[in-house]
């Protein structure tokens, strides 16, 4: 990463997995907010992952494709998370930016990441939203249909100088 | 049986907690799966009926027959 770069905080699933994974006390010494992740879910067929800034879930707008088709849609969704019925030991790959996320204004961000599965059924996404919560972000969380074991997430802090 | 548990890290202090998710954030969770999962079946729905009017457009190319209004918007000319 670059040297701007910061990393604020790192979990990693363990044994027992979890519903989410959170953020919170954010810092607000940095410009942005990039979250890295990589996850895997215990559904057998639900690969939808989400955000929550500061509790407000997030409505984007998500432009995705699949094996076979691609398409555009508006609901709750942020990202892809690879379900348990993929290839063995995979993970999803994505991320997320929050620019500007002290500001005392409604929050943009945008999410690009992809599922990893040996078989027609795979996705990647780029999404983008806007979160209706017009306080400095404290908190980042991230979930799914529950979270595996070795699923995890990085957030680092950015600053524009 | 165990609630559904959230891992919480604080950025400030660097702690990291496991905490059981409230009756509301379950509830929350559950629409949220709901939700993705109609709209997914929706999107899916609609991916393989493109497909299919694919299918037929081709075959019916091949076979020197008209084509419908909604086979001939598949093609890109």
């Amino acid at each position: 990463m670059p040297i701007t770069y910061v990393k604020i905080g790192s979990v990693d699933v363990g044994a027992g997995g979890a519903t989410s994974i959170l953020f919170s006390s954010i810092p607000q010494t940095y410009t942005d907010l990039l979250l890295v992740f990589s996850l895997r879910l215990n559904g057998s067929g639900n690969v939808g992952g989400f955000l929550k800034l500061n509790g407000t879930v997030t409505n984007p707008r998500t432009l995705f494709s699949t094996g076979s088709s691609i398409s555009m849609e508006i609901n709750n969704l942020t990202g892809f998370a690879n379900a348990d019925t993929y290839t063995a030991n995979t993970f999803s790959s994505g991320q997320i930016y929050v620019p500007n996320y002290t500001a005392a204004q409604s929050k943009p961000f945008s999410y690009e990441g992809a599922t990893e599965n040996n078989a027609t059924a795979a996705y990647m996404g780029i999404a983008t939203g806007l979160i209706a919560n017009t306080s400095p972000t404290t908190t980042l969380e991230l979930y799914g249909d529950g979270l595996r074991q070795y699923s995890s997430a990085t957030l680092y802090g950015i600053k524009n100088s | 049986m165990t609630r559904p548990t959230r891992i919480e890290k604080n950025c400030e202090t660097g702690e990291e907690i496991v905490v059981e998710l409230t009756d509301a954030e379950i509830a929350q969770l559950e629409s949220d799966r709901i939700a993705f999962q109609e709209a997914e079946a929706a999107r899916q729905a609609e991916a393989d009926a493109l497909t299919a009017l694919k299918a037929s457009a081709k075959a019916k190319l091949i076979a020197g027959q008209p084509l419908t209004a909604e086979e001939a918007d598949t093609l890109v000319l």
